[in-house]
């Protein structure tokens, strides 16, 4: 296995530097180069870093540096992981910097959540190009337990094997390797359904917009967060950057998914980002009675007091998960002929189809796309709607009937049993929440 | 004794938060009970078709129901899990955190006696429900809670943490050796529950810089000399095993073209209680060579029940709630002699790979400890590792293992020896 004893931050000041150096400070036991852009910002990513993991003792492994210690710290170290901010031409600039000091056994990787590594590799020489990967984690690293590992046409396979290796045993992160198309796989699903629900609040804006989305895809439907608190909580600037990424560079049938609503661009102008900035989708306020959530009113280009939405459904699905009956739960679902059942059905069936439309194009086996929204997302696993629908068949005809793509994986199958595989090592049950 | 074998079991996975996800505990019951029949290939109509012929029970252990969620009458809930259950008999049995092992204690003997042929037993405990010093005034009430726990924060790690200051007492041990040794056990347990799917701290981080770090702001000090690398963590979890007769066994295997001879079976135990409060336990032990002396007496029984020595363990399971119990455990189990447990951890004796790994699980500190359920846990993985089914954290040609139980502060002591 690869033997990485140091390693350079670049960029340790972000969210993603501090928690990658956390962890390969931890169960790497190795010693990092925190460079960020002031020694105030590097030594105060040390504390982030150290408390990510809740141990002091990493403490005396993490060395606060800057841009300008960039030469040091990279020609002595095993890995470089760059996680600057989300532009190309920055990142490909700091590339043109690493590359002078890199030597022919430097593993460099790229934290980007979707840009092409392959871009990204060109700005080094040839003979380093075959040392550049993409590893992209999620935040924060010490829980999401994903990294999503991306070669490019020029990057050594072995190489490539060896990183993986390490990122799996010595990280103990789950790795998955995805082709080098745009927000790889994870993002690609992830931010598509968010996207879709975000446009999905416009058309329903006279019912409620965000909030009544929000209420029908909530954490009974597979999820932590509902969706476009999830967006809130990533901010609707990178939000953009991403499906903006898609849009532009991915040749997908669902193009236009991922265009952005007007009324979220008009948000981003005014600054309202989520809830970095305190506003964006949702604000929080203290009032008189105490903290209240408010929502963005699309119609209305206000915020107003959120909602509580009651459906007989929901409220049937929810107290039949809280007695841990999935099956019967989403029989329900099922069973339920309303608008909001359908909007419901809808979004479950095409996150499943995206999903399994990215086997074989992204990555490799349905078990990966599995794997990649468990673990970079805590969303319930794409297969398992399959068996909670009533198998193959049962799921075909929904799709046909929801006017959803039928991807070949699944009208291909022939196995027996369920087919979701994954269950005796990631139980699906955990992410099937009765709120 | 009567042979009673074990079919199999399963047990939830201890990273869960049941409270976050909304669910209550017969959603956990309900899981376990699932989990636990699939595993051992029995279906709900095989429980019907036994309970016609009155040959099935139902047990199970959980401490402190009616605090952590309001709910008593356990025994009853299988009912609510599938009508298969109509009409078995089955009861709830407690004793703080030996409760799993009474629920199987219960079990075996209504085997033993012929009563039934088969018998599921769970344990079961839901603790996230309210907030850990709220819990721990729960967890109280395992103690003398008048004399021990009234008013007093987090009273188990103090209570624990007086353990480890009466062991550094009793053997006049180097303060430094004996908490370098503590935090070894602490590594061994974390490190081993990186290789059990199920264990609460599979993706945590811990190394011996960090354990020996206590009183610092990661490593909070909780009770005396012991931090927080020295306890066990508030657990949701559940675990449960079938049990059965050897007539029932000798079915089952012809059933389903299994051999006999690889289906383990309940050795030896022993079950002592000691004097409730700490201080007269202490002052009951003060003449024996074994600080935790009805502890030592239960692993003596069981030896003697089932006619093997600590020779014939391939490897343990222990109550490791507090770093300090799990290094009394060494000596009762009579690795070393009492005062020298230093010599199996630090010579790596009790390490995964050493000649007698304790904990391969993780013990309560790795893998989780859900107080109803670590019993029936515990019992669960000498199951697997006695039947090659421990995957990751499977020891080597393992055909004899020994688990040792406490509730309270080593109060109710129940050991069990499963082997094949």
């Amino acid at each position: 296995m690869k033997q990485i004893q140091t390693v350079t931050i670049v960029g340790s000041n972000g969210a993603m530097g501090s928690g990658v150096a956390g962890i390969a400070a931890a169960f790497g036991g190795a010693k990092i180069f925190m460079l960020a852009r002031t020694m105030e910002k590097a030594e105060e990513s040390i504390v982030t870093a150290v408390k990510s993991v809740r141990a002091d003792s990493i403490k005396a492994r993490m060395f606060a540096k800057t841009f300008d210690d960039l030469e040091d710290c990279v020609s002595r170290s095993d890995w470089v992981f760059e996680t600057i901010v989300e532009d190309l031409e920055l990142k490909l600039a700091i590339n043109r910097k690493i590359a002078k000091y890199c030597t022919g056994k430097t593993i460099i990787s790229t934290g980007t959540s979707g840009l092409s590594i392959k871009k990204l590799s060109e700005a080094f020489p040839p003979e380093l190009r075959k040392n550049y990967f993409g590893t992209h984690f999620y935040n924060p690293p010490y829980k999401m337990i994903l990294c999503e590992l991306i070669a490019s046409e020029y990057s050594d396979k072995e190489l490539c094997l060896e990183l993986k290796e390490y990122l799996k045993k010595t990280l103990l992160r789950e790795v998955v390797v995805t082709e080098d198309l745009p927000a790889f796989a994870g993002n690609r699903v992830g931010f598509q359904f968010m996207n879709e629900a975000l446009l999905r609040a416009q058309i329903e804006m006279k019912r409620g917009g965000i909030d009544y989305i929000d209420s029908l895809l909530g954490s009974f439907t597979g999820r932590a967060l509902p969706p476009l608190m999830t967006v809130d909580f990533v901010g609707l600037d990178i939000h953009k950057a991403i499906v903006n990424n898609v849009y532009e560079n991915a040749s997908d049938f669902l193009k236009e998914t991922f265009s952005m609503p007007r009324y979220v661009d008009e948000l981003i102008k005014g600054k309202r980002l989520g809830m970095k900035s305190g506003e964006g989708l949702y604000k929080k306020t203290i009032t008189a009675e105490g903290k209240k959530t408010f929502v963005y009113d699309i119609s209305a280009d206000d915020y107003r007091l959120t909602k509580t939405y009651d459906f007989d459904f929901v409220k049937h699905m929810k107290d039949l998960l809280r007695a841990a009956e999935y099956k019967k739960a989403y029989d329900v679902l099922l069973n339920s002929p309303g608008y909001e059942a359908s909007i419901i059905k809808h979004f479950i069936l095409r996150y499943v189809s995206y999903s399994l439309m990215m086997v074989g194009v992204v990555v490799e086996a349905k078990e990966d796309m599995d794997i990649v929204m468990m673990t970079g997302y805590n969303w319930a696993p794409p297969s398992v709607f399959v068996d909670l629908f009533g198998g193959k068949n049962k799921t075909i005809r929904l799709m046909e009937e929801y006017d959803v793509r039928v991807p070949d994986v699944l009208s291909e199958y022939c196995g027996s049993g369920n087919f979701y595989t994954l269950q005796n090592r990631f139980d699906y049950r955990r992410y099937f929440r009765s709120r | 004794m009567k042979k009673i074998f074990i079919l199999g079991g399963e047990q939830t996975d201890f990273e869960r938060n049941w409270h976050k996800e909304g669910k209550n505990f017969l959603g956990m019951l309900r899981e376990v009970v699932e989990d636990t029949l699939a595993a051992t290939r029995l279906s709900f109509e095989d429980i019907a078709d036994l309970n016609r012929g009155n040959r099935v029970s139902a047990h199970i252990g959980n401490f402190d129901g009616e605090q952590y969620f309001n709910q008593g009458h356990l025994g009853s809930f299988f009912t609510e899990v599938d009508d298969a259950f109509f009409g078995v008999p089955a009861a709830r049995y407690e004793a703080a955190c030996a409760s799993g092992s009474v629920a199987l204690d219960a079990a075996i003997s209504k085997i033993s006696s012929g009563d039934y042929d088969v018998s599921l037993v769970v344990g079961l405990e839901l603790m996230k429900t309210v907030d850990s010093k709220v819990g721990g005034d729960f967890l109280g009430t395992a103690a003398f809670y008048e004399k021990e726990a009234k008013g007093v924060d987090f009273p188990f790690p103090k209570i624990f943490g007086r353990l480890a200051d009466e062991i550094v007492k009793k053997y006049s041990l180097n303060e430094a050796r004996f908490l370098d040794n503590l935090a070894e056990i602490s590594c061994i347990n974390f490190g081993n529950g990186k290789r059990n799917p199920k264990a609460q701290t599979r993706n945590w981080f811990m190394d011996k810089g960090q354990a020996c770090r206590r009183g610092t702001d990661s490593n909070t000090l909780v009770g005396g000399r012991l931090a927080i690398s020295d306890c066990s963590q508030i657990t949701d979890g559940a675990a449960g095993v079938v049990l059965c007769s050897e007539k029932f066994a000798l079915e089952y295997c012809r059933k389903r073209n299994l051999t006999m001879g690889r289906i383990p079976y309940v050795k030896g135990w022993g079950h002592r209680v000691a004097p409730v409060t700490f201080k007269r336990k202490i002052e009951e032990a003060v003449d024996s060579k074994y600080i935790l002396k009805w502890t030592r007496q239960a692993v003596i029984d069981a030896y003697e029940r089932a006619s093997l020595g600590v020779e014939n363990m391939d490897l343990f399971e222990t109550h490791d709630c507090f770093t300090s119990s799990e290094y009394a455990a060494i000596s009762s189990f009579g690795i070393t002699e009492p005062g020298e447990e230093f010599r199996a951890i630090e010579s790596g004796i009790i390490a995964f790979d050493g000649s007698k790994p304790v904990n391969p699980s993780g013990g309560l500190i790795g893998c989780g400890h859900p107080v109803g359920a670590s019993g029936v846990r515990m019992f669960l993985d000498l199951y697997k590792q006695t039947s090659g089914r421990a995957g990751c954290y499977q020891v080597e040609n393992a055909k004899n293992a020994l688990m040792l139980n406490i509730g309270g502060s080593a109060t109710t002591n129940y050991v069990f020896i499963v082997g094949i």
